[in-house]
């Protein structure tokens, strides 16, 4: 491994933060308007059974990024099933991408156009936002997980004011107990739906390699759940105790718990968050664009064509999230039932993959005992 | 790369950097602040037909941020008409040039028609419009909102600033309840329980002066004294005099702190400042009735005696045991007021929800109806602890 290639890998906390504030944006962006929402107990503990979930999940990655750490899970899929497998991994990656980001910018700027700028134009919204986004996947992972270190520490600022802005109109008799018949259908479904909000558990699979130490991905990955956990348990606590039901009918309840929080002489905090909330869309459609890039590479080889096609299918992509953007319906029937996908992404696919790995180590070693699986630890990031 | 071409990327760059930014912090669509009208408080009225919205908005009177001062003159009021309030709200554009920035309105006052018309007609434009701000106070008026809105005041910059604070004062001191915006819109949208407005009243003005010489203005020519109740469909249904709205707040458990007196015909008058209140409302869920027990355990202050006749032996015992019926006695006032109205104003319903869902699901449909059967019982507690005074006057 030279130099330069470990100057630009990125620390397993910038990693984390990174994927928190990806995180936050469909956290902060769930609104009844995309999905069905829980309320009372049965949101809180269907937040908790889901982390108990993703943290299954991550088994997977921590075999692989444990025996396999210098490959990403299309590498180590190119080694196990050969070519077209991981020709295949990966357009199953490119295509869950393509979904993230028309998602994450339509949801950017339905929200931009009913809060920010209610009735504006999507197209107005959405063509600085992708053309910054387009130039800032060239800087690289590492300059943009720098710069998310930064806002990560800012928008704990801002939640933790609201929470504490909150505490003097919380009530816990707004909190609503769990109903009397199918209590626990509901907590299983509220858990689904988080999962299936959850892309960056996916993501995690792909970036592993580009740590310092990759082997402590599944520990970000952990601490990464754990604190999106924490955060989401306390700010529905808050918002549910303040506004209690009502809140969860809102367009965008944690919006509209920003908005009736004052601090002292900051009467609209609602306004600071909202700047944050920016923040982390466009970390989030960073994300997800960069890792789009990357798997593109897999298919092209050459620099030249594989910028040209990654420019034509970001206008498509660019297209497809104004279309979304003004069809919200479309983007709930995307939504439901999609915790499939997640749990077929970043558990089933890997596993089966780790194990295919497994299986041909052992063949090899029986054919070539002198041959270990340091073989198959190439260099793939 | 060529340096060239390296400073013409991060030319560009930085121009789309930019550009990102104009569209998330208000270039786009916007709206001069020379062409808004910053609205400070609005009146909403039912006349003829439709709703009549008063605004006041912030307008110094003379130009140049030097002359604000403190009064009266800093406000103009502008009245508009529609069918719905919404129409009202775009109405507003044409009897003057600005547009209305609801923002920073700080009062909302209904007027009685208004509200007999539903809390929710009127103030539902305010919930789903995302400029306006939440944080509002809510006040009732029983006469017109405009002509609230109209009174002068001469303490803040604005009249607007007064009311806030007024009603502002009147819950932190536990007098009245203090209702925003959003608990309204939140206490409809439940639909299963009621709610208590403030009533913001004029004071009577005297036409001749007493004396006959020249006095100072007034401060204020509003007060808030009393608390309008609403049903849970939103609609007015009667009113609590000044004890039933303190006894509402015990219940409510929205008591803070508040300053009580204890007077003794021919004996002694005794303020204490209760600096230190909890309550609790528990319901009692019995086979086949409900009661509710309600614990008030406070922490005060005597901060003054006026001894008019004999004093009573053990005076400290006494003006604690009289403070407890106080409170006991303003919290069955406003307990029976809320059963005669059958309107659950205390959040019964959310209690027995949380102590017993299944009970819950049984009466909620029927339980305003059978409110007045409900019996309440009081344990208040009063400790006196301070004296405000180095040693200790009546041990």
């Amino acid at each position: 491994m030279n130099a330069n290639a470990r100057t630009h890998r990125i620390s397993a906390p910038q990693l984390l933060m990174l994927l928190f504030l990806s995180r936050l944006f469909s956290v902060l962006n769930i609104s009844p308007v995309f999905g069905t929402l829980y309320s009372g107990m049965t949101l809180l503990l269907g937040t908790l059974l889901s982390f108990c979930l993703q943290c299954a999940f991550l088994f997977p990655l921590w075999l692989l990024s444990r025996r396999y750490g210098g490959k990403t899970l299309i590498g180590c899929a190119g080694d196990a099933g050969g070519e077209w497998l991981k020709k295949g991994a990966a357009l199953l990656f490119l295509l869950m991408f393509s979904v993230q980001i028309c998602g994450s910018l339509s949801a950017f700027s339905f929200f931009m156009t009913s809060i920010v700028f209610p009735n504006a134009s999507s197209v107005l919204i959405l063509i600085p936002f992708f053309l910054t986004l387009i130039l800032c996947v060239r800087w690289g992972l590492e300059s943009f997980s720098r710069a998310a270190a930064i806002f990560f520490w800012l928008f704990l600022l801002s939640a933790a004011s609201i929470c504490i802005g909150a505490i003097p109109s919380a009530d816990l008799l707004n909190i609503t107990p769990l109903p009397t018949q199918g209590a626990f259908h509901n907590i299983f479904s509220a858990a689904l739906g988080e999962i299936s909000k959850n892309g960056e558990l996916y993501c995690l699979l792909l970036l592993y390699p580009s740590l310092r130490t990759p082997k402590k991905a599944a520990h970000s990955g952990f601490w990464f759940l754990l604190l999106t956990c924490v955060f989401m348990l306390v700010t529905q606590t808050v918002i549910l105790s303040v506004l209690s039901d009502f809140g969860m009918e809102q367009t965008y309840p944690y919006y509209a718990l920003a908005s009736v929080v004052d601090l002292s002489v900051l009467q609209r905090l609602d306004s600071f968050h909202m700047s944050l909330w920016i923040v982390c869309a466009f970390f989030r459609s960073l994300l997800y664009l960069f890792l789009f890039k990357k798997c593109l590479g897999t298919f092209v080889i050459k620099k030249k064509t594989r910028a040209v096609l990654f420019y034509s299918l970001a206008v498509f992509l660019f297209f497809g999230s104004v279309f979304l953007a003004d069809h919200p319906q479309a983007v709930r029937a995307l939504n439901t039932s999609t915790a499939i996908v997640p749990a077929l992404l970043a558990f089933v696919f890997p596993l089966v993959i780790f194990i295919l790995l497994k299986r041909k180590e052992k063949r090899n070693e029986t054919n070539s005992p002198q041959k270990t699986h340091g073989a198959l630890m190439g260099a793939d990031r | 790369m060529k340096p060239i071409r390296r400073k013409r990327r991060m030319v560009l760059l930085w121009a789309l950097t930019v550009s990102l930014l104009f569209s998330c912090t208000g270039c786009l669509s916007s709206t001069p602040l020379n062409r808004q009208s910053i609205v400070q408080a609005i009146g909403i009225d039912y006349e003829n037909g439709g709703y009549t919205l008063s605004f006041q908005i912030f307008s110094p009177s003379e130009s140049g941020g030097s002359n604000i001062g403190a009064s009266a003159d800093n406000a103009k009021q502008i009245t508009s008409t529609g069918k719905t309030v919404s129409e009202a709200m775009a109405n507003s554009v044409l009897v003057q040039g600005k547009r209305m920035f609801t923002g920073q309105n700080r009062v909302i006052v209904i007027g009685k028609a208004a509200a007999e018309r539903g809390l929710l007609n009127a103030l539902d434009y305010f919930g789903g419009d995302p400029a306006t701000s939440r944080n509002a106070q809510v006040l009732f008026s029983e006469t017109t909102a405009s002509e609230i809105l109209g009174a002068k005041g001469n303490q803040g910059i604005l009249p607007a600033e007064m009311l806030e604070q007024i009603a502002e004062n009147a819950g932190q001191h536990g007098k009245i309840p203090n209702v925003k915006l959003f608990e309204v819109l939140k206490a409809a949208d439940e639909d299963d329980k009621g709610v208590l407005l403030p009533v913001i009243a004029q004071i009577p003005q005297d036409s001749e002066s007493k004396s006959g010489t020249e006095q100072i203005d007034s401060v204020s020519s509003v007060h808030l004294t009393q608390a309008a109740a609403f049903t849970k469909d939103g609609f007015f249904c009667g009113i609590f005099d000044e004890n039933e709205s303190r006894g509402a707040l015990w219940l409510l458990n929205d008591m803070d702190h508040t300053k009580l007196t204890v007077f003794v015909p021919k004996q002694y008058t005794a303020a204490l400042e209760l600096y230190e209140v909890n309550t609790t409302l528990s319901p009692i869920l019995n086979q086949d009735k409900i009661s509710f027990h309600l614990t008030v355990s406070c922490r005060a202050s005597l901060t003054e005696t006026v001894l008019t006749g004999s004093s009573a032996a053990h005076l400290t015992e006494d003006i604690t045991a009289r403070a407890q019926a106080l409170i006991a006695d303003e919290c069955n006032a406003a307990w029976a007021r809320a059963g005669a109205l059958s309107t659950d104003l205390f959040r019964l319903k959310d209690h027995i929800l949380q102590k017993d869902t299944a009970r819950y699901e049984q009466v909620k449909d029927t339980f305003d109806e059978t409110l007045s059967d409900c019996l309440l019982t009081t344990s208040v507690t009063v400790t006196i602890d301070r004296y405000g005074k180095e040693y200790l006057p009546f041990s």
